[in-house]
């Protein structure tokens, strides 16, 4: 398979401590209806198509062979069951308004990228942080990555959806300082409705992760609408409690902020309406995780 | 220390007395004083003309005490355009300097050559265009620290000795504004006492006290904490009597109150009613709103100690709460930084006023240090109006006096000297007309030796100016608390100062970089349109040409991280430098660089056509050492990281690296911390100063569609902090652009 990175962020300060640079590697096991990052889910090359920079011109209509363009509302509007993903639109584009979003970075051009905050992660006690997509589907290709981070003193994290077997967690296991491991719903079925798979490998997983030693962030996202629930939460403390090296838990309330890329990327949302719980409700969810003795953060309140 | 929370109600209600004037007699006084002795002396040394009208308007103007006030001294409007170059306006805040009157008096000098007056007037024709900016006088750290702890009557005993025989001179006139201010704080003494009288009886004993402070402070030095709070501000209003086109900056208050303060505390606990001084004197310094009076904090002693006392603290409680626009706050961070003042520091921050701008002592002391100063003078620099390093009461470098358009260099070298959108023309090093710049290399050559054409020719007009602005406009008040003036007998502004430096400042770093890779990209390399092509659009802002501008702003820009931009950045700015640092001054100084724009990129930009990196014609440039507003790819470490690469000890007049944050980024603990490292590293890095807006975008548009609910809404603008509802639009378009960093 291909390693496609669709973004790689620097100065991320929620994806882990300090100062860190963020890789979003695609292609996920999952496919959450909340996905902020939907144009990782398939793994494969996603054409963007911003009406903002385009300066109507219309080239990119010409060249495209399958008549997957047209112009709608005076924007272009890009079918995508038509569009093969040739991106001959791309190299037609003069603005930039169609570009792609997926390369390969070879070993040294990615370490040389993640190496530029280095003086920043050294004084923030920050690092590298894998993400996605699900980071683990590539392991083959960021061992070596990550062994030679690892000689150079890079902290490294991995903020995975657990579902993935688990010889590839325990691959990665000696170079890696934390994980952040997300639960997504302790109800098999509901979890299977919300993302497209059942908990139970992930929930295996977790447990087995928990007696390796490596420090683990859990990563709880709540959306009202989908998963948010105090039962749930409940059940997901009272597992977590019983668990070991878990450095803390995290409530990440849903936010809106992917959904302008579901247009942008033509990926057809969720039909159900999602929000993230009002304050109140997290702050509840909070309480019953530190009354299980966890110590609990809800993110961006 | 454990800070008070609040302000006394004697505070709040004085904080409220903004812009009121004692007596509207004032406003045209100063002017008629100075008009009539001129008349009445015909052929008078301009310096005894204002020496005598100084004390004159001194002796007779009408002054003011509140009941309620903690510190007597009140500034009055004047007019000042009889004692500098100035627009004859009582409304100093529009005051606009004018070279025109320093070449007619340039003509009545002993320095007068036709091949000077052609050079002026070239230069001022150059000023018009936008190309240079020129700001006479007043940007400087007067010496306070040397007044308090020299006083009145020692200073006037050392005038005395120093005094010609025939009693002339520069040390004579200071002699007469000594005297008069002396004077004037008998005045004051008068007034409070019978004030006194009438107050109600909970004023009585503080008017009593300050009665007694003036009678002390007429002769001699503080005898306490309280009278070195009064003289420092009956200080600043006695130069404002004198001169204000520009900055008068306080300085390191931290550090000269501080051995007053000491002493007060063996005697008992004085906190309490410090901390309610150094309110009050920043009441008095913001409710005057004027003179980018900048006060600095922390740092480190002349000796290399820890410089952050109990007033440090005091001045950044007392910016918060006050939420005033003045005093300009800079704080100085140094290793020696306790954690609980950093924790001062970020809560202002997080105020979203835009204070404090911050320095690096690790790299502002060997920048002044390259500019002749010794290290302890070094260790004790501050900050005049925005961002310009210097050392009060040592260092006169007259911080404003010229900025260099270098975007504007790049449109003339385009057009061969026109200025498209006007039929005026910029004098260049050659002819170009018959070259074609056939390749990138030949056009960035060009531009290199433009950039140094235009700057030699700068400095040349700007020694000129210098020299012949002392022989008119001469500052003997001034002159009489600058260490070295009296015993030289020279004028500050004549090289009387222990430092006499000039600068050069710069405008449209960014812009004119990204321009160059915009030109490289889209002309030379991808051979999008002919270098003509682009001129034709420039000309015609683009009109028609939305493909063409998208391909020019889609070219790679400063901040971003490409090495030929890092490249291109660095070799302008450090053959910028060794440009400017070749010369010597008029003042017999060395000359130093400002890599920041004051308001200077709106207006600059303002008067400079469409630009090849995209940028629309007649709008702002990029803001100081900063990037194009908006461009930024990869984040504030990036941005660093580049703004890094160039060395930040060259920058001996300071620079700016703005950032904007958007205030739900401080909510969580980890993000303030991260803030906080981000900080440090940019400073492990080299970096020399930097500086926040924190409001939101959102808030911003608002306050602009709505003036009215937004007027104590205080953002930074390039050096200084201002109400951005008194902004013009360009310049609120202008923040409003810049890249703001919220969680990403």
């Amino acid at each position: 398979m291909e390693h496609l990175i669709s973004n790689i962020q620097r100065f991320s300060v929620d994806d882990g401590p300090g100062i860190r640079t963020t890789v979003f590697m695609m292609g996920c096991p999952l496919s959450c209806i909340w996905c902020h990052n939907p144009e990782c889910i398939t793994g494969k090359r996603k054409l963007f198509n911003d009406s903002l920079k385009c300066a109507h011109c219309g080239r990119c209509i010409g060249t495209c062979k399958n008549g997957a363009l047209s112009v709608k509302d005076g924007d272009i509007e890009v079918d995508r069951e038509k569009c093969t993903g040739c991106l001959t639109c791309v190299s037609a584009c003069p603005t930039g308004a169609m570009s792609v979003t997926g390369r390969e970075y070879t070993k040294e051009e990615l370490i040389d990228t993640l190496m530029q905050d280095e003086p920043f992660f050294r004084k923030s006690g920050g690092g590298v942080t894998f993400s996605g997509g699900e980071p683990l589907l590539h392991t083959d290709y960021l061992l070596p990555v990550i062994k030679d981070l690892k000689e150079r003193g890079i902290s490294i994290i991995f903020d995975t959806c657990g579902h993935v077997p688990y010889g590839r967690i325990r691959e990665v296991l000696p170079y890696t300082d934390a994980f952040l491991f997300d639960i997504k719903g302790m109800d098999k079925e509901k979890h299977m409705e919300n993302t497209g798979a059942s908990n139970e490998i992930i929930l295996e997983n977790l447990i087995k992760l928990s007696r390796d030693g490596v420090r683990i962030f859990v990563r709880m996202p709540v959306i009202k609408g989908a998963n948010a629930d105090a039962d749930e939460i409940k059940n997901a403390a009272e597992l977590i409690a019983s668990l070991d090296n878990i450095a803390e838990a995290d409530i990440l309330p849903y936010h809106a902020y992917g959904t302008l890329k579901y247009a942008r990327y033509g990926i057809k949302m969720c039909h159900r309406e999602l929000v993230a719980p009002d304050t109140e409700e997290l702050i509840s969810y909070r309480n019953i995780l530190e009354e299980h003795g966890i110590r609990a953060v809800i993110k961006n309140l | 220390m454990v800070l008070s929370g609040q302000l006394s109600e004697r505070i709040l209600a004085l904080s409220k007395k903004e812009h009121m004037s004692a007596s509207p007699k004032n406003d045209t006084l100063r002017n008629g004083i100075i008009k009539r002795i001129r008349k009445e002396h015909p052929g008078m040394a301009p310096g005894r003309v204002l020496a005598l009208a100084f004390a004159e308007y001194l002796d007779t103007k009408d002054i003011c005490i509140f009941d309620e006030d903690i510190i007597a001294g009140h500034i009055q409007k004047e007019n000042y355009s009889e004692s500098q170059p100035v627009e004859d306006v009582t409304d100093y805040s529009g005051t606009s300097f004018q070279i025109g009157r320093e070449i007619d008096k340039y003509r009545e000098t002993d320095l007068y050559t036709p091949e000077g007056e052609a050079l002026l007037t070239d230069y001022m024709d150059a000023c018009g265009q936008g190309l240079f900016s020129r700001w006479g006088a007043g940007h400087v750290l007067p010496g306070f620290e040397h007044f308090i702890n020299t006083g009145i009557g020692e200073l006037i005993k050392r005038a005395e000795e120093h005094i010609q025989p025939d009693g002339t001179g520069p040390t004579a006139d200071s002699l007469i504004t000594l005297k008069a201010a002396s004077r004037y704080f008998l005045r004051y003494a008068a007034l409070a006492e019978e004030r006194a009288k009438s107050a109600p009886e909970k004023y009585r004993d503080q008017l009593l006290r300050i009665a007694s402070a003036c009678r002390n402070l007429s002769l001699n030095r503080p005898s306490s904490f309280f009278e070195a709070v009064q003289l420092l501000w009956m200080t600043q209003e006695l130069l404002v009597a004198e001169s204000l086109t520009g900055s008068l900056s306080i300085g390191r208050i931290d550090q000269f109150l501080y051995p007053y303060y000491m002493k007060d505390m063996e005697k008992g606990d004085i906190s309490a009613e410090a901390e309610e001084l150094i309110d009050a004197l920043f009441v008095k310094l913001g409710n005057f709103r004027e003179g980018y009076q900048n006060v600095c904090l922390g740092g480190m002693t002349r000796e290399g100690k820890s410089g952050y006392n109990d007033i440090s603290y005091m001045g950044l409680r007392s910016c918060r709460l006050l939420k005033k626009d003045q005093p300009l706050i800079v704080v100085r961070v140094n290793s020696m930084m306790p954690d609980s003042f950093w924790e001062e520091v970020q809560k202002l921050i997080e105020c979203g006023m835009g204070f404090p701008a911050l320095f690096n002592d690790d790299i502002v002391i060997p920048a002044k240090m390259k500019m002749g100063i010794s290290l302890e003078d070094a260790r004790n620099y501050a900050a005049v109006g925005c961002v310009e390093i210097s050392v009060g009461g040592r260092e006169f470098s007259n911080t404003e006096s010229i900025r260099v358009n270098w975007g504007k260099i790049l449109e003339a070298l385009l057009f061969n000297g026109d200025c498209p959108g006007t039929d005026k023309k910029i004098k260049l090093s050659r002819e170009y007309s018959d070259v074609s710049f056939d390749t990138f290399d030949e056009l960035y050559k060009a531009y290199k030796d433009e950039l140094i054409y235009q700057t030699e020719f700068g400095i040349r007009a700007n020694d000129l100016l210098d020299l012949n602005y002392g022989r008119h406009w001469p500052v003997p008040f001034m002159s009489a608390i600058e260490e070295g003036c009296l015993e030289k007998d020279r004028d500050v502004t004549m090289g009387g100062a222990v430092y006499n430096n000039s600068v050069v400042n710069t405008c449209a770093i960014a812009t004119t970089v990204n321009s160059l890779i915009a030109l490289k990209e889209a002309v030379y390399e991808r051979k999008l349109a002919t270098l003509e092509q682009v001129k034709d659009a420039l000309r015609n802002d683009f009109k028609g040409e939305d493909i063409l501008r998208q391909q020019l702003l889609n070219a790679d820009k400063f901040g971003n991280g490409a090495k030929i931009t890092k490249e291109i950045t660095k070799e302008l700015t450090d053959l910028f430098v060794s440009t400017v640092t070749a010369h010597r001054g008029a003042r017999g100084g060395s000359y130093g660089c400002g890599f920041y724009t004051v308001a200077h990129h709106a207006g600059m930009g303002g008067a400079t056509g469409a630009t090849p990196d995209g940028r629309h014609a007649n709008t702002s440039f990029s803001s100081s050492f900063s990037p194009t507003q908006g461009s930024e790819l990869y984040g504030p470490t990036e941005v660093i990281r580049t703004v890094t690469e160039v060395d930040h000890t060259d920058f001996g007049n300071g620079m700016v690296l703005d950032m904007k944050f958007t205030p739900s980024f401080f909510l969580a603990d980890g993000h303030r911390m991260a803030f906080r490292h981000m900080i440090e590293t940019y400073f492990m890095l080299g970096g020399m100063e930097i500086q926040f807006n924190v409001v939101s975008r959102e808030t911003l548009i608002a306050a602009q569609e709505d003036p009215e609910s937004y007027r104590d809404l205080i953002v930074r603008v390039s050096g200084f902090s201002a109400y951005f509802c008194t902004l013009g639009k360009l310049l609120q378009d202008e923040i409003i652009k810049r890249t703001e960093y919220e969680r990403i």
